[in-house]
């Protein structure tokens, strides 16, 4: 025999063998599954048999299977009206923050850790902060008794307030405020992701500081704007807090109209109709803000 | 130059931020009726008529116990789904993914809508139990994601060693998966309460007059009026989202809880 | 296994599959041996991993995983550790079939390449998981922890957790983690890999001692012929999902069974060309006028001679002769590359003599027939 080195062999118990195996895919996804279907799957299947039936005035809605409902949103001045409006404000607010953004984006890539850490934080604290809250501080800011023009007033810049309050251009401000954070994050992912060597290599070449932004910098951080600009796009078209406060009810998108169309003027099939519309246009942005996101 | 001016927009853009915030808060102490900065005086009459406000702390209260309810719910679904998508690549699995992750992309505006319509014909008219599903559904995501990257980052030797030394699936994941991931999973938690907490969308939708969480009851009150009582509770609104920050930095690192990179 | 058994165990290549007895246990599993594969076949889709892997390892017995990247070491390892399920094929451990059996009741302790030390628990903890999955009572478990960390030298850092702890002191803890179960095997993946090279070198000794120490059956991976060299009792040469030889540090080394394993272990210049009967059993190889190798055998077409860089002797030549090309100064010794019309010749010698031969310089190469040897090359 070999000699007894292995003499540790087996003073301790040995494992016991599991029989029982709890982790059938069923246990794991069951309920998450069933959930979405009940909650998710079904009432947007509701909201889609919805945009087929005919409103009546009487009895909310009357059992159809009808497109007019489609073709009078599609047909309607005031529906084309509205959602051109909605998408103007979607292409305004994701302009804005890309010009915002690009700034910051470049400021918070180049810093040292804890400044990065720090400026990374404000710029993100807003996707923390109550929607309302945030809404209000424009309120406050905007209004006709306001700060800003309470300033303006002081040192003589204008005569008579500022009708701000329900203007597009506040709607469009509260807009930029809630989006810029996800612009943000987008061009900061894609900026930190650029070789620092590719900017030494083409300052040793003798390219200047502009030139590097503009031919090395900027071309790169394309799909970091892309991704960034879908996103806020999809997010301003269809934001509902933030124009219904600010909008004062004067700026109506088609989100507002939604709003009004499900509470009080209880118009249920046309309501539904914006919803399908709405979905629509969000869902082709983000599975387009998907593909680019894989390949990046 | 170029960085100067690139330096000084930067700081502006940050300025436009937290401008408003800075306004709100500072606004809280004014002793006018009317909210101005800098604040003339100095009072605390706004926070102390806050807790006067009977509503306003019923609205506290109701909001809190939907988010705790809520964080509860989303860990319970999503936490499991999870692990399952991370433990099993099947067909389709990716596929299964985006759909847990689409009530984050689909517009809460409409998932409200939706929701409002189903309860109105299920003949559902409890606002607890309705807010809870819709805060639920909404913030499940938010599990998906952040526990994921998580196990996504989690050495797969780990889950091997246990097994080598002798721990079954149950034991893998409670003593070693879960605790080793407790970051991501604290996270999570942090999002889906103040998610919860903050949510309006939704809730305009589906509260009814009695309980209304406290976003809501925001929303009704400055429909009528902007007066300063309403700055101080923003202001300790903001400032709990800051403690929250802080807490995510401890965590994680900002930038891996909100996924930059 | 008698008292006849060779000095050090050996590994055999078995040559034919074995024939399976009901209980699954081939009949041809080697009784003394702890550790026996045979017709081990892992596939990953069309990836064909490993082609009929034979293994046998001894009780006590460290035997090292040697091949490139890509060669199959790993899959064999995680096979036997039973995260990769064969295709075909048996791993009996101790005398049992363990193929069928998952991981978790294999009772094969594991050192990670990563050292997979769960972050949230201190090194004790750590150490003590592995007894509580066995459900010793805490005390106990505790205790036997406790003096598994004495014995890897890390009982002042119990209370550490694992991000407190050097490099060093994680390897130790994993290592304390995986033997503390009183495995019946211990697998060692690249167990230093991530270890700078002065500690790698210490850790090696003390991780051989603490293996004959236990006498413990421990297989690792590398592909670091160094680090195989000086720690296992015997080496397995594995290339692409199979095994080319099995020896000894010393005798692979010396007496590799193909030019590949000599290139990879460094076992010295392969030379390769026209071959000559000079005598009975010697042949001779003329690199150029005035060198001359020669070597015992019998010449083949698949034959080249294997010349251990260190005995290649040099003369000064004249107008003849081959010529240095490059110069390589490696601590103890200088590399001196020689052109030849076989192909680049190295030669290490001691720097002093090295000093004679310049760049450019005209040499004669020879070799004491006694160092020189016939390998096949593929």
């Amino acid at each position: 025999m070999m000699p007894e080195t292995s003499t540790l062999r087996s003073t301790l118990p040995s494992v016991r063998a599991q029989r029982f195996r709890p982790s059938p895919l069923w246990w794991h996804f069951g309920p998450v599954a069933l959930f979405y279907l009940i909650f998710l799957v079904a009432p947007y299947a509701v909201l889609l048999r919805m945009s087929f039936h005919r409103f009546s005035s009487t009895r909310l809605y009357i059992p159809d299977f009808t497109i007019a409902n489609y073709v009078a949103v599609m047909t309607d001045p005031y529906y084309v009206a509205l959602i051109a409006r909605s998408l103007w404000i979607g292409v305004l607010v994701t302009a804005i923050c890309v010009l915002m953004g690009y700034p910051l984006a470049l400021k918070i890539a180049r810093s040292r850790p804890t400044m990065k850490s720090v400026l990374i934080a404000i710029t993100l604290s807003p996707l923390l902060i109550n929607l309302v809250v945030r809404t209000y501080a424009w309120l406050v800011l905007l209004g006709d008794t306001g700060i800003v023009n309470t300033w303006l007033l002081d040192i003589g810049l204008i005569s008579a307030p500022l009708g701000m309050n329900g203007s597009l251009a506040s709607v469009l401000i509260g807009l930029v405020h809630i989006s810029l954070p996800l612009m943000v994050i987008s061009l900061v992912g894609i900026l930190e992701r650029i070789d620092p060597a590719l900017l030494q290599a083409a300052e040793s070449l003798g390219a200047t500081r502009a030139r590097i932004l503009w031919k090395v910098v900027l071309p790169l951080s394309v799909p970091g704007i892309a991704a960034g600009s879908l996103l806020v796009f999809s997010l301003a078209i269809s934001a509902f807090v933030t124009p219904i406060l600010l909008g004062g009810g004067r700026v109506a998108t088609v989100s507002t109209v939604i709003y009004e169309k499900f509470t009080y003027a209880m118009n249920w099939p046309v309501g539904a109709t914006l919803v399908m519309i709405l979905l629509v246009i969000n869902i082709g942005v983000m599975s387009l803000h998907g593909r680019l996101f894989r390949e990046g | 130059m170029l960085d100067k001016i690139i330096d000084i927009a930067a700081w502006l853009v940050v300025l436009f931020i937290i401008g408003p915030l800075i306004v709100i808060m500072g606004g809280s102490f004014t002793e006018t009726p009317y909210v101005t900065f800098p604040p003339v005086g100095f009072t605390l009459h706004w926070y102390s008529m806050l807790i006067h406000q009977h509503d306003f702390m019923e609205s506290f209260g109701f909001s809190v116990l939907l988010a705790v309810l809520c964080s509860l719910g989303a860990m319970l679904l999503g936490v499991p789904a999870v692990v399952g998508l991370h433990r099993f690549g099947f067909i389709g699995s990716s596929l299964f993914r985006s759909f847990l992750m689409s009530p984050l992309v689909l517009p809460t505006i409409v998932t409200g809508v939706a929701l409002l319509q189903f309860y109105h014909l299920a003949h559902v008219d409890s606002s607890l139990a309705g807010l809870l599903v819709a805060h639920v559904l909404i913030t499940v995501p938010y599990v998906i994601r952040t526990v994921g990257a998580g196990l996504t980052g989690l050495d797969p030797a780990l889950e091997e060693a246990a097994t080598s030394l002798g721990a079954g699936q149950l034991r893998t994941l409670l003593r070693v998966t879960l605790p080793a991931i407790m970051p991501s999973i604290m996270a999570a938690l942090i999002f889906v309460f103040i998610t919860s907490f903050d949510q309006t969308t939704v809730s305009l939708f589906l509260s009814g007059v009695d309980l209304m969480p406290l976003p809501v009851r925001i929303y009704r009150y400055i429909d009528f009026a902007v007066d300063p009582m309403i700055a101080s509770i923003s202001t300790l609104l903001i400032l709990f989202a800051f403690g929250l920050i802080v807490l995510l930095q401890k965590l994680l690192g900002v930038e891996r809880a909100f996924g930059v990179n | 296994m008698s008292m006849a058994a060779p000095t050090w165990p050996r590994v055999t290549n078995m040559a034919t599959s074995p024939a399976h007895s009901p209980d699954g246990v081939p009949a041809r599993a080697r009784p003394g041996a702890a550790l026996s594969t045979s017709d081990l076949h892992v596939r990953y889709g069309e990836f064909h991993a490993l082609k009929g892997i034979d293994l046998a390892v001894e009780r006590g017995e460290f035997v090292a995983l040697l091949g490139p990247s890509g060669c199959g070491k790993t899959s064999l390892l995680r096979t036997i550790a039973g995260f990769v399920h064969p295709a075909h094929g048996t791993v009996v451990l101790n005398g049992r079939n363990v193929a069928g059996l998952p991981a978790r009741e294999r009772n094969i302790g594991i050192v990670f390449q990563s050292y997979a030390l769960f972050p949230h628990m201190t090194a004790l903890e750590n150490v003590r998981f592995g007894l509580e999955c066995r459900k010793l009572p805490r005390g106990e478990a505790t205790e036997r922890a406790q003096r598994a960390l004495a014995l890897v030298g890390l009982s002042a850092m119990a209370e550490r957790r694992p991000k407190q702890l050097s490099g060093g002191q994680q390897q130790r803890v994993a290592l304390a983690r995986a033997i503390v179960i009183e495995p019946d095997l211990l697998l060692l993946d690249e167990p230093l890999g991530a270890l700078d090279k002065q500690l790698r070198v210490q850790m090696q000794t003390e991780l051989k001692s603490l293996q004959k120490q236990l006498g413990i059956t421990a297989v690792f991976v590398t592909h670091d012929q160094e680090e195989a060299m000086s720690m296992a009792d015997r080496i397995v040469v594995m290339k692409d999902g199979s095994i080319v030889q099995v020896d000894t540090p010393e005798r692979l080394f010396q007496e590799p069974k193909t030019g590949w394993v000599c290139d990879f272990v460094g076992g010295g210049n392969l030379l390769r060309g026209p071959l000559e009967p000079l005598r009975s059993g010697v042949l001779q190889l003329e690199l150029a006028p005035g060198s001359v190798i020669h070597v015992r055998g019998e010449g083949s077409p698949q034959a080249a001679v294997q010349v251990p860089f260190d005995k290649v002797a040099l003369r000064p030549a004249v107008n003849d002769g081959l010529t240095v090309k490059a110069r390589r100064f490696l601590g103890a010794t200088l590399a001196l590359e020689i052109d030849s019309p076989l192909g680049t010749i190295v030669a290490h010698v001691p720097p002093e003599e090295g000093a004679a031969y310049p760049v450019g310089m005209r040499v004669h190469a020879s070799a004491d027939m006694a160092h020189c040897r016939l390998v096949t090359v593929e």
